[in-house]
């Protein structure tokens, strides 16, 4: 293979878990980046523009070099016996009935597996998965499936041929599970139960609530014959719950006064969710070697999580009959052929992980994408009964009430906290006064719904959105100047009584799409276009949607450095998701460093052990004295590693490169410049780069490559890694260089003296132990989210009201990234997230249980998802709000771009058609059939 | 498991005899027994279009294929590229210059993740060549990249960049648009 160099040292040693030796493996992009050994490359990504020429991984990505993990086959791996192993999981398509054994006999006999592993076999190596998953791995003989898509058995075969013939047999095979008796379906308690009740104090928006989680807590149902039963005791002086209630029977009890006064108007109604299919496009898949003589495991991953992953498998190792015969593991990370939340956490490594514990050489499981409809993680289907109270007089809404139930799937997975972000995020960019919202996550026989792009948001803020363009349209307000009068305004609580961090700009949004033509003129243009083209019908649409981003305990690491030629290395610990997070992150070295990293290697695991930091229990449970008491360890840390999820690198990830960057320029070049000048102390603020040179006053502008050749003759400081943590607000540390004492947005600092550009090596940085911290309150954890970024869009549709196709004729998408760090990036993710939110808008839906996903039938021939036709591909407008100033923070956004384009739909369809709905998708057929109730 | 033997030229390179069972697809073929991994796995049932290559036809025209749902027996005999064969590269396999298509995708930032581009830049490249041969009209530029490219899902970008970039090529190159019908 191209460049992958047989070496020991590629695997680094992360940690050790059980006894069990973890290492990394470098993520195999990293490894194209290298020059062609004869003639000229064309690997100048950065270009001369003030934006990058192109991806950093593109040339990589456009000539189909090996960089996915699906790619690797044994041969690849260096060092692997190069004999490639097939595995095949065998999925019941039923729940009803006993799962009474396989009948092998359907297998032909020139296909055979070598190897047949079920509940039995791992009941015998005592192999489980890892509790966050669940039990039965592998349904034992005897019992009833938990969900459609239930894996009973994993088989091996020892070559290609052999695998593919008994899959072409075995795929839709009907016999081959035999199934028993009726059973009753299997049931459990909710995965979890959420109720955020808020009551404005009397000093209005931003003073103190009289009741809110993030001022009272939170409080929990019990569970009687599986249903949640809230406390009922109310009492205004009593405790967390019992105030609770109180205020949440006041908020109906006034809803309905104020209702029947005339006072207030009620829009209520139930809206509904569809199941989804996140459909990356690169199915999961995992390449597995238990290298039995050197008691090492082997695994290449289609991961978003490998960090997880690594650790959980290590003690699954550990507790098992294999825990005496692997010593070490070795995960390769890779780059992730679309992920959106699938491959975040997902079980699929595990049955990988299985597969090559029992094979006798590296074994391939790769789902094709029947078998990823029928096992991978879905979007959460939610069920909401709604009322928005919303003032006649003013048009100021009063109250929120929300019951949402959620369903889960067979498998809690993230099923918890997306139910919680979901009910958290449903007031969007408005100001509610008084809100109770509950969230009930299910368990269901549907294959389980993990943390898919939108992580909730989507199903509750499209529904918030529904609503509000129907309180316009029965108030008679204007839609956008009804959102005008309750947009959300700096300092003020959200519905958890929590003030958001970050500058919310909804006014500015929403006056932008005001004054557009499509919104301004949409009376005459439906008028002209139904005239032009009789028997379609036109109508326009706004929505608008603002998504938190964070997870309240992000703990970002980066390290930068050059060598001294002045060239610029880095790595960072998110993973690359092919939203050009290596692109953007090398982008961030200019305005600090002169220049973007030459290299940037993401998904890094392993370097940050230079930093010696630990952690101990759980950053969202931990007690304050327990976080106290533990800061006093100048090497702990509430999180050393966080999982790479969507809309987290822009502000979390480049908050550490930020640090890291700043850290040397002031410790590394700035000492060196003063000492080429010969002048006293430089002043950050007055310095500039401009063509890479550093520009001061009236000195001599000084090139980077000449300052780094002067710190690395010097000694001075090289490279600088950071970590750093945030728990909706930043932790700081003091730390002490030569005697001074400084303060920075970190809580972890490693230095390094001399080296090169190459790939970042922890063993080249020293850890500098902090000399004191300060990390966010553990109370912050009661707030649940403070960072926002929102979307709107504004859409034109044709509805054809025959066959219920709508078509889409104009769209403008309006955004507040804050400082955008790479223009392209933020527009190909604004296009990706419009069309992704016209499939859940129109198109895509998986039905529920034995017609669903899981009975293994499902493919994209059903599935539809939205093609260029469907898309506006020719006439997309984008407004990005340009940043307020040169300290705005970079946004994350990968989210919420789907967001608005949904319910903006909905309400463009409604201004066509007359029909209103309250359920995704609006599907041609469901429109065709609205519209024409008399026709088949 | 019948076998059948299968030779082709592949990114001009001649492949085979190779015996293989007769159900295997080119996809697989290339994937398992040349390990090509450049072609990928979408849906595996001809919808998606990731996995489209191109075949050279006897009057050297291109035509994009679904390798996913031909058998390779297919294309015994025939000449194939796949993603890994269009860029020019030296004896190492190492990129040196991109086709025009590879170009403008990376220009443009067309893709995300990346799994859908090698059927992009396949199946952009057919639509070029045949337009050399057939070219048309400025006011038809759009129409014939929808049909060209119309099938082909891309799940990160929403296609806007993929087609804005092959307009660029095509309005670029000399000979592809001819003056109005």
């Amino acid at each position: 293979m191209q460049g992958f160099r047989s070496d020991r040292r590629k695997f680094i040693k992360v940690c050790t878990v059980a006894g069990i030796s973890v290492f990394a493996a470098p993520a195999f992009w990293r490894q194209s980046t290298a020059a062609p050994s004869t003639g000229t490359p064309v690997t100048d990504w950065r270009g001369s523009g003030e934006s990058p020429a192109f991806r950093m991984d593109g040339i990589a990505k456009v000539t189909g070099q090996k960089i996915f993990g699906r790619d690797f086959r044994a041969m690849d791996m260096p060092d692997w016996d190069k004999q490639q192993h097939y595995a095949l999981v065998l999925r019941c398509n039923r729940v009803e009935r006993r799962f009474d054994g396989i009948d092998w006999s359907q297998i032909p006999s020139d296909c055979q597996p070598y190897q047949r592993i079920t509940a039995q076999s791992l009941s015998e190596k005592k192999v489980k998965l890892p509790p966050f998953y669940g039990d039965a791995m592998l349904l034992a003989e005897g019992a009833s499936p938990h969900y459609y898509g239930h894996a009973v058995a994993i088989l091996l075969f020892d070559d290609f041929a052999k695998y593919n013939g008994a899959k072409q047999v075995l795929q839709f095979n009907r016999k081959v599970i035999r199934y028993g008796d009726a059973t009753p379906p299997v049931v459990r308690d909710p995965y979890a139960s959420w109720r955020i009740i808020r009551v404005e104090g009397p000093d209005g928006p931003s003073g103190e609530d009289l009741y809110s989680p993030l001022q009272d807590g939170l409080f929990f149902p019990s569970y009687k014959n599986r249903k949640v039963e809230w406390p009922t005791e109310a009492d205004k002086a009593g405790d967390v719950s019992e105030r609770g209630i109180y205020y949440a029977q006041e908020i109906r009890a006034q809803s309905r006064k104020e209702s029947s006064a005339g006072n207030w108007h009620l829009v209520e109604g139930e809206y509904k969710t569809q199941i989804i299919d996140p459909m990356m496009m690169e199915p999961e898949a995992s390449n597995v070697w238990f290298d039995r003589p050197r008691q090492a495991l082997h695994l290449v991953l289609t991961s978003q999580s490998p960090q997880d992953f690594q650790e959980l498998a290590a003690h699954m190792i550990a507790e098992s009959g294999f825990a005496d015969h692997i010593k070490s593991i070795v995960v390769h990370s890779s780059v992730v052929g679309g992920g959106f939340g699938a491959k975040d956490h997902s079980i699929f490594p595990y049955y990988g992980l299985v597969a090559g514990l029992f094979a006798k050489a590296p074994v391939r499981l790769a789902n094709n994408r029947f078998e990823q409809f029928q096992a991978g993680l879905k979007r959460h289907p939610f069920h909401m009964r709604n009322i928005l109270a919303v003032d006649r007089t003013s048009g100021k809404f009063q109250a929120l009430i929300s019951e949402m139930q959620v369903d889960g799937g067979g498998r809690q997975n993230f099923s918890a906290s997306v139910s919680m972000v979901g009910a958290s995020a449903i007031q969007s960019i408005y100001y509610l006064p008084r809100n109770d919202i509950s969230a009930i996550a299910n368990q269901s026989m549907n294959v389980d719904s993990g943390s898919m792009r939108g992580y909730g948001t989507l199903q509750t803020m499209s529904a918030m959105e529904m609503m509000v363009n129907q309180a316009a349209a029965e108030l008679d307000i204007d839609p956008i100047e009804l959102r005008l009068r309750n947009a959300f305004q700096n300092g003020w609580r959200n519905t958890q009584g929590a003030v958001p961090r970050v500058g919310v700009r909804y006014t500015e949004l929403l006056e932008r799409a005001k004054t557009h033509p499509m919104w301004q003129e949409r009376a005459t243009r439906k008028q002209t276009f139904e005239a032009e083209n009789p028997g379609l019908l036109f109508g326009t649409g706004y929505a608008i949607a603002t998504k938190d981003y964070g997870t309240g305990a992000a703990a970002p690491s980066a390290a930068v450095q050059f060598d001294k030629e002045g060239r610029l290395s880095m790595a960072v610990e998110f993973m690359e998701m092919g939203t050009g997070i290596s692109t953007s992150q090398s982008m961030l070295l200019e305005s600090v460093l002169g220049q973007a990293a030459q290299r940037c290697d993401v998904g890094e695991v392993d370097a940050w052990h230079a930093l010696r930091q630990f952690q101990t229990e759980s950053p969202y449970t931990m007690s304050q004295d327990h976080q106290d008491k533990m800061s006093r360890n100048p090497l702990w840390t509430p999180v050393t590693a966080m999982a790479s999820a969507a809309s987290m690198s822009a502000y979390f990830q480049s908050h550490a490169t930020h640090r890291a960057a700043e850290i040397l320029l002031a410790q590394g070049l700035l000492p060196a410049a003063q000492r080429l000048w010969k002048t006293g102390p430089i002043d950050p603020a007055q310095i500039e780069w401009r063509n890479s040179r550093l520009h001061y006053g009236q000195h001599k502008p000084l090139p980077l490559k000449v300052l780094a050749e002067e710190v690395h003759r010097s000694g001075g400081i090289t490279g600088v890694m950071v970590h750093s943590f945030n728990r909706w607000e930043w932790a700081e540390a003091d730390f002490e260089l030569d005697g001074v004492k400084y303060t920075w947005g970190v809580d972890g600092l490693a230095l390094r003296h001399g080296g090169s550009s190459d790939r970042v090596v922890g063993g080249e940085y020293e850890v500098v132990e902090r000399k004191a911290v300060r990390y966010p309150s553990t109370a912050l954890n009661n707030a649940m989210v403070t960072y926002y970024a929102p979307t709107a869009a504004l859409v034109e549709v044709a509805v054809n009201p025959g066959s219920g196709e709508v078509t889409i004729h104009g769209l403008q998408n309006y955004m507040d990234c804050g400082r955008a760090i790479v223009p392209q990036l933020v527009e190909g993710q604004i296009e990706g997230g419009v069309a992704m939110g016209i499939g859940h808008a129109l198109y895509e839906v998986l039905p529920a249980l034995g017609e669903g996903a899981g009975n293994g039938t499902w493919n994209l021939n059903r599935y539809q998802v939205p093609l260029a036709r469907h898309v506006p591909v020719w006439n997309q407008q984008h407004d990005i709000l340009p940043p307020e100033s040169e300290q705005d923070p970079h946004k994350g956004i990968a989210e919420v771009v789907m967001i608005p384009i949904v319910a903006a739909l909905v309400e463009a369809i409604y201004q066509a058609t007359g029909k209103r709905f309250h359920e995704t998708p609006v599907s041609p057929e469901k429109l065709r059939r609205a519209l024409n109730p008399q026709v088949l | 498991m019948a076998k059948i033997p299968v030779s082709m030229v592949v990114n001009g390179e001649r492949v085979g005899p190779v015996q293989v069972d007769e159900y295997t697809t080119l996809l697989d073929f290339l994937q398992e027994y040349l390990n090509l991994t450049g072609t990928k796995l979408g849906c595996g049932i001809g919808v998606c279009r990731a996995c489209t290559i191109l075949v050279e036809g006897n009057d050297g025209a291109l035509e994009p294929v679904r390798s996913c749902i031909n058998n390779v027996g297919r294309f015994n005999g025939s000449s194939v590229t796949t993603v890994e064969g269009q860029a020019q590269r030296n004896s190492n396999g190492e990129v040196l210059a991109l086709s025009p298509v590879q170009q403008a995708f990376l220009r443009n930032f067309s893709f995300q993740c990346g799994w859908c581009t090698a059927g992009f830049v396949n199946a952009a490249t057919a639509l070029i060549d045949d337009l050399r041969r057939r070219p048309v009209s400025a006011g038809k530029v759009e129409q014939v990249i929808e049909e060209a490219l119309g099938e082909h899902i891309c799940r990160c970008t929403g296609y806007v960049r993929y087609f804005r970039a092959v307009r660029e090529v095509i309005e670029s190159t000399p000979g592809l648009v001819k003056e109005a019908d």
